[in-house]
């Protein structure tokens, strides 16, 4: 094969915003992002909105803040242009980088198509509440036996 | 209910309160931990203070598919004390590799606020 291989390394940045960023900012902020990526030569794998999450301790004066979570490719001069980008933004409260492989090939890692995640535990809400709600799709824990009678 | 095993007078008598209380509390029993741990090291099942040295497998070691991830806030509250402190090896019976790779996923988790630096200090 007479052909080089490109080869990049692939990393994972978390960040946070502020639990109240409306959804187009947040889409806002991924499009830059994936712009400053692809000018630096590398390439997205996939954006994961991990939701509103309830934070370990407070972060910037809120119990709670959205997790963005970040793949990408490219070259190691990348991560500080990502992160310069980041921090210019005033939602954006943490971040974090890590390295997850030096060796990757940069023509066979795919693309993939960006996910949401709903956390698992939303607000606690009040049980006759959610029973109204998640009885069609959770029939178990007794609860329908209440909308039958 | 647990003298007989223990074989009494063998045990040294700064320890033989410890154990007999087997009924304290749970940060009470990490600390015998240790004794008893490194007894089991050195000398085998006969030779300990005490027979029933369970030995503890790494969980990461014994299921190769399993990671440390950061992320995953549940996996990783395994390693936390209820005050948020990281738990020994000795007590988790993690191996040495594994355990530094859980010590960097907590620190990391922390970071990012996935996981506490301390419980109940405001």
């Amino acid at each position: 094969m007479a052909e080089t291989k490109k080869i990049v390394r692939e990393y994972e940045t978390i960040y946070l915003l502020k639990a109240e960023t409306p959804d187009d900012q947040v889409e806002e902020i991924k499009e830059r992002l994936r712009g400053v990526v692809s000018r630096e030569g590398g390439k997205v794998i996939r954006f994961t909105n991990q939701g509103k999450r309830k934070t370990a301790f407070p972060v910037a004066r809120n119990a709670k803040a959205l997790y963005m979570h970040c793949l990408y490719i490219g070259k190691p001069g990348l991560v500080h242009e990502f992160e310069r980008n980041l921090k210019m933004l005033d939602v954006v409260t943490k971040f974090q980088s890590v390295k997850l492989s030096d060796e990757v090939d940069f023509d066979a890692r795919q693309v993939e198509p960006d996910v949401k995640i709903q956390p698992a535990e939303e607000e606690p809400k009040p049980r006759e509440e959610r029973g109204e709600f998640a009885s069609g799709e959770e029939p178990f824990e007794g609860e329908p036996a209440e909308g039958v009678e | 209910m647990a003298r007989p095993d223990m074989g009494g007078p063998k045990m040294g008598g700064g320890f033989g309160g410890g154990y007999g209380g087997g009924f304290g509390g749970r940060s009470g029993g990490r600390d015998k931990d240790r004794d008893r741990e490194r007894e089991d090291r050195g000398g085998g099942e006969e030779g300990g203070r005490r027979g029933f040295g369970r030995r503890k497998v790494c969980r990461f070691c014994a299921d190769k598919a399993l990671k440390v991830d950061y992320k995953d806030q549940n996996q990783m509250k395994y390693f936390l004390t209820e005050r948020g402190k990281i738990i020994p090896r000795r007590i988790s019976g993690n191996c040495a590799k594994h355990q530094r790779e859980v010590a960097t996923a907590i620190k990391r988790g922390r970071m990012l606020a996935i996981l506490p630096y301390t419980v109940g200090q405001m």
